[in-house]
């Protein structure tokens, strides 16, 4: 309901700016005697929405080709080759723009706003790769993504992020996708497109800022393989969960694994899962003890994270535009400030009144109030839910992948003998050891 | 075995119900109404809003801006002395440097009849600092603003321009409607 | 391939990787140096050439001036066109640069022995660490998460909230700003006092002064532009305008000393489309009051020139609207209240009433109007609701003050109508000479109109309603009170005296100016009772201010404060 009286507030205001907008025409037209008649204004038509389509296509095509790299010819080659296309085209002929990751915003804000309408092909830009996810894995991943591409062609010397430090960070995005949504949802703006740190490149300049973040990423990059897509991709938290449940899923061997370790070290985001010793770590009524605790203790994280919610909401909320200007007004009323700055003095100029702005900003900062203590619960069920993961001991006689972080970017394939055995077309079961 | 493929049942389970939600979610965008969900949207400047700050010209992902003065000469005034071309306080309408407002000459004036000129945009030359808007909206018709050039636009998944603009002036429009020209409607 | 051949080719590779690397790096380099100086020089603005122009703008014709303007702003485009180019090529030839190091590095890669991809430096956690390891890690996440929150418990101060409206304060047209903090009896913010009632809010106001002998005067100040203008008065500030041909200008005089403290003119904000108006000999050029609320000064030429200025008179905005088509000259005078800013402009062209923003000058209504008038708009608030009522040639029109819609209007006058309508009591009372006076009376529907009077008329000066009486001062040199809701006759005096100043209510006496400087104070009873006649030695058009204890008298020339 409060919405509603926002969004009317909104069209109030608009109507009321709209009919204060035009200046007077000083100076009538004048009646040429010459016979002149004036040109018309030229408008270039913009780039043709079925185009959107293509891009649309080429994406599917690309990640089904992926699929069938990944899945059937079992390619690094290939993947290359579709990889350095993908940057091309997404990269440095679309300019980045609209990108599946992206597209994650705009779902956010078709979701909350009424009066924001998703064009097709970009909701297809956001389903298709968590289709493909479902079915084969994170292929967009593995060869499409041109943020992942970029970062992909600079793996070097890849380190191995120690094991905590790995499950401190692959928190944050959890973070950011909650965060981004919360925000896109409520109209404060896209913050994965506003700290894209890689746009820069595709579109040959940016801000210092941008680029040198973008710089640091990808220098990073040389030895911590992907950073952005494992530590701050949002769209990548979704992929992650669908592709746990894929039907088919790269794997590190055509056919039974030998257990000869030489995978061991092929990964450089370390998905590559060992076999565990025989012995269990620990005993078994330990480890069912703790089990239960965090099962119980799951309703009281996720009610830290109500909390923690409820502490970061009004830094949420001033993020939107209208509650960063009462914030403003209100300092600039009260004379803690002198000046105005463009934002206030764009509102002083439209005719809204401070009452106005006042009952916008309390609607927003209660719809923060209220999202941010969803994302705080969200916060704490994704924490609640990876610790109950945690604490179970599975034990594994194989090397497996970890499907929800694997890119399915292949490099794993050429290191298995099977693969080869595979490939040579002899027989793979004599490998068997 | 018997778990195993109790597990697999339960992923198979899981997978098409996400699949179900997906496809939901689909169909429930593609349901709602709005104007631009066959064309696309693009991004459009509202002169009416626009209040001239000049981040146009800085803030655009591209270098010069997507972003220029575009002229309705529907109406114009066709002055002699135009407050968008030259300086204020311009004694004389001559087309030199100490009166003509332009940081970068982008426009260019043309007699047509006593008293009567026509000023034209070079949108190659143009920054889209608002330089002349700011004039022609203070001293004349209102016929000179800024607009999205669309052959210019990348048309970001988020203007980097409407993130910073003061006024709310930039929104996405329907790609069907791409201009928001004044004096027509 | 031959083992030499092969780490022959592999170390050129390298080689050559590494020397496109270093190119990449100083390209990237020289970009950002690039980058930075066009950040720091901003050649299209340049202080020098802006600093130019304005001394070219008081020197037009002056050669050598031109040229050197011509030539800076000629470098300052080639070194900004030419620095872009420098950063568009830049970037490509940098990309270029960047894959084919890249691309040598995937080949002197592919040609080590051995390699068949690449190989993560470290092993992966052994067995079980990674379980117990990333469950530190997760709850790492979690700790510092939380700490992070309870910081931003502990440090988060909230937002201050925007303050709620102060309510109007009554009788000013302040619009109650925190820097307005001025006793209501030191303020006459605009023509006709509050609210362009004419009843100034004093509790005393001098009763004899002779200006030619000097007594009774404070300070005599000689203003520096002619002006037909009233004064108005802010605290310890005076403001009077005026204008000539070369010169549209507001001064700001010390109450107390009556020196000139600043001008602030239209030049330069004027810009182009500004022509002089052709006017008569007793309008001029700045006949217009200005009005203050306390924030800022605006001022209004027959020109067509809106001025801003703030207390100190640095200029906030200005803005033309255009020259006014007036045959007298445009001599409307401005009304601001609750942080709008009201312009008659009805011209014989464009008749219309302007509401804009007082603090940007951005017009927030404009409204059509019948037909050139030259009367001022008055601020009325009926039943919780503000309006601008204003009179034209043919009658009477309210609008609302926030939105410009028109309430009702009144068809009861006729010709040129130059005096402001007055109210008292629920009854408004309207003139002119060319058709008559009339008392409407105003409720919350249409006005009814209550009675006409066509028995002397006034031309310039407005009439005047106090209490239940109100009193014009006629064309034909009469002054005549009538009972305010049945418009019958009280008293009537002839005075063979012309008035263009209109008359004021002060501390209950009626003070009456001549257009030569005589002011007669008036009793204000139902007796016709001269109190005292004051003579000031100089012509006066202007409508007195008071303030508490002193009033201030505009003659043709001198601005003069009288008080004890």
């Amino acid at each position: 309901m409060k919405r509603y009286l926002v969004i009317l507030l909104v069209i109030a205001g608009l109507a009321a700016v709209g009919l204060a907008g035009d200046p007077p025409a000083r100076f009538p037209r004048p009646d040429f005697e010459s016979g002149y008649a004036p040109p018309a204004t030229q408008c270039p038509a913009p780039r043709p929405g079925i185009l959107l389509w293509v891009d649309v296509g080429v994406l599917a095509g690309s990640m089904g080709l992926a699929s069938w790299l990944v899945l059937k010819r079992r390619s690094r080659g290939g993947l290359i080759g579709l990889l350095l296309f993908c940057l091309a085209y997404f990269g440095f002929y679309r300019k980045g723009c609209v990108c599946p990751v992206g597209s994650l915003q705009n779902m956010a804000l078709a979701l909350s706003d009424l009066g924001y309408a998703v064009p097709w092909a970009v909701v297809a830009l956001f389903v298709l790769p968590l289709v493909f996810a479902l079915f084969c894995g994170r292929v967009f991943c593995a060869a499409v993504c041109p943020l992942g591409a970029i970062q992909d062609v600079v793996i070097r010397r890849p380190v191995l992020v120690p094991a905590w430090l790995a499950g401190l960070l692959s928190f944050l995005p959890v973070y950011l996708l909650g965060s981004s949504v919360l925000l896109a949802a409520g109209g404060a703006g896209f913050m994965i497109c506003a700290h894209d740190p890689f746009v820069g490149f595709f579109r040959l300049g940016a801000s210092v800022p941008m680029l040198v973040a973008g710089g640091l990423m990808l220098a990073a990059g040389v030895w911590v393989a992907r950073p952005y897509c494992r530590f701050f991709c949002a769209y990548g938290v979704i992929l992650g969960w669908l592709s746990r449940l894929s039907a088919r899923h790269a794997r590190i061997t055509p056919d039974s694994c030998v257990a000869c370790r030489l995978c061991e070290r092929a990964c450089p985001f370390d998905c590559i899962r060992a076999p565990t010793p025989v012995a269990d770590p620990e005993e078994r009524g330990v480890t069912r003890r703790r089990f239960r605790w965090m099962i119980a203790a799951l309703p009281m994280i996720v009610a830290a994270g109500v909390w923690f919610g409820l502490v970061l909401a009004p830094l949420l909320a001033g993020q939107h535009p209208v509650v960063r200007l009462a914030n403003r007004l209100a300092r600039e009323e009260r004379g803690m400030v002198s000046g105005l700055t463009l934002e206030s003095e764009a509102f002083r100029m439209s005719g809204q009144s401070l009452a106005e702005v006042k009952v916008h900003a309390d609607a927003m900062r209660e719809w923060f109030r209220r999202g941010a203590m969803i994302f705080g619960g969200f916060l704490g069920l994704v924490f609640a839910l990876r610790m109950i993961g945690l604490s179970r001991v599975r034990s594994r006689t194989e090397y497996t992948i970890d499907t929800a972080a694997c890119f399915s970017c292949g490099r794993c394939f050429s290191c298995c003998p099977v693969d080869k055995a595979w490939r040579e077309g002899r027989n793979t079961s004599e490998l068997k050891v | 075995m018997k778990g195993e493929s109790r597990r697999d049942f339960l992923k198979k389970a899981a997978r098409w119900s996400v699949l179900a939600l997906l496809g939901g979610v689909a169909f429930r965008m593609a349901g709602k109404p709005g104007a631009g969900r066959r064309s696309g949207m693009v991004w459009q400047i509202d002169p009416a809003k626009c209040i001239q700050c000049g981040r146009c010209e800085t803030s655009c992902v591209r270098t010069p801006s997507a972003v220029k003065c575009v002229h309705s000469y529907d109406i114009c005034g066709f002055c002699n002395l135009c407050g968008g071309y030259h300086q204020p306080g311009a004694k004389d309408t001559g087309t030199g440097a100490e009166n003509q407002l332009c940081p970068t000459d982008a426009i260019r004036r043309r007699f047509v009849e006593e008293p009567y000129f026509q000023y034209d945009i070079v949108e190659d030359l143009c920054i889209g600092c608002a330089k002349c808007v700011k004039g022609c909206a203070a001293f004349g018709n209102g016929s000179l603003f800024l607009q999205v050039r669309h052959d210019r636009c990348w048309n970001c998944n988020e203007c980097s321009i409407a993130r910073v603009c003061p006024s709310g002036a930039i929104s996405r429009v329907p790609s069907g409607r791409p201009y928001r020209l004044r004096g027509q409607g | 391939m031959d083992e030499g051949l092969r780490t022959v080719c592999r170390r050129m590779a390298m080689v050559a990787g590494m020397t496109l690397s270093v190119a990449a790096l100083s390209i990237a380099l020289m970009l950002a140096v690039t980058l930075v100086h066009l950040r720091r020089e901003d050649p299209l603005n340049m202080p020098e050439l802006a600093a130019l122009r304005a001394a070219y703008t008081l020197q037009q014709g002056d050669e050598a001036l031109r040229e050197k303007i011509r030539m800076l702003d000629l470098m300052g485009r080639r070194a900004f066109f030419a620095s872009r180019q420098q950063l568009n090529d830049g970037a490509w030839v940098l990309a270029a640069i960047l894959c084919g190091a890249l691309l040598m590095f995937l080949v002197a890669e592919r040609l080590q022995e051995n390699q068949p991809d690449i190989r993560r430096l470290s092993l992966g956690g052994e067995g079980w660490s990674r379980w117990y390891l990333g469950r530190r890690g997760l709850w790492l996440a979690g700790s510092v998460l939380l700490f992070a929150a309870l910081g931003i418990h502990v440090a988060y101060r909230p937002p201050v909230e925007i303050p709620d409206p102060e309510p109007a304060a009554k009788g000013t047209a302040s619009t109650g700003s925190s820097q307005a903090q001025v006793p209501q009896g030191l303020v006459w913010a605009g023509f006709r006092g509050p609210r362009g009632s004419a009843m100034a809010e004093v509790k005393s106001a001098p009763l004899e002064w002779d200006g030619v002998k000097g007594r009774g005067i404070l300070w005599k100040t000689s203003v520096p532009l002619p002006g037909f203008s009233s004064p108005i008065v802010w605290g310890n500030r005076v403001f009077v305008t005026g204008g000539t041909a070369q010169k549209r200008a507001v001064f700001a005089l010390d109450a107390t000393s009556g020196a000139l403290v600043w001008t602030a003119d239209t030049a330069g904000g004027a810009g182009p489309g500004v022509v002089i108006p052709s006017t008569t000999e007793d309008t001029g050029l700045a006949a217009s009051t200005p009005v203050t609320d306390g924030k800022r000064v605006y001022a209004i030429f027959a020109t067509g020139e809106l001025l801003c200025v703030d207390m100190d008179g640095k200029p906030v905005w200005n803005t033309f609207l255009g020259t006014p088509e007036n045959h007298y000259g445009h001599s409307s005078s401005l009304l601001v209240d609750g942080g709008l800013l009201y312009v008659q402009m009805d011209d014989a062209v464009r008749p219309r009433l302007l509401a804009l923003d007082a603090a940007t000058g951005r017009t927030r209504w404009e409204k059509r109007r019948q037909a050139i008038s030259w009367a001022s708009p008055i601020l009325i608030e009926m039943e919780a609701k503000s309006m601008v009522v204003l009179c034209d040639s043919a009658g009477v029109e309210a609008y609302d003050a926030q939105n410009g819609t028109s309430l009702w209007r009144m068809d009861c006058l006729g010709g040129e109508v130059a005096p402001s309508a007055a109210f008292s009591q629920g009854m408004l009372v309207v003139a002119g000479d060319n058709a008559k006076a009339c008392g409407l009376k105003l409720g919350s529907e249409a006005p009814v109109p209550a009675w006409e009077w066509t028995d002397g008329l006034p031309d310039a000066a407005s009439p005047l309603a106090f209490r239940d009486r109100v009193l014009m001062a006629t064309a034909q040199g009469t002054v005549i009170l009538l009972d305010l809701h049945k418009g019958e006759r009280v008293w009537q005096q002839e005075l063979t005296r012309v008035c263009y100043a209109s008359p004021v209510l002060a501390a209950g006496r009626i003070y009456l100016v001549d257009l030569d400087g005589m002011t007669r104070v008036l009793e204000a009873g139902d007796v016709y009772r001269e109190l005292a006649v004051c003579p000031l030695g100089e012509m006066v058009g202007a409508t007195p201010a008071f303030t508490e204890g002193r009033m201030y008298l505009r003659g043709i020339r001198h601005l003069f404060c009288v008080g004890e």
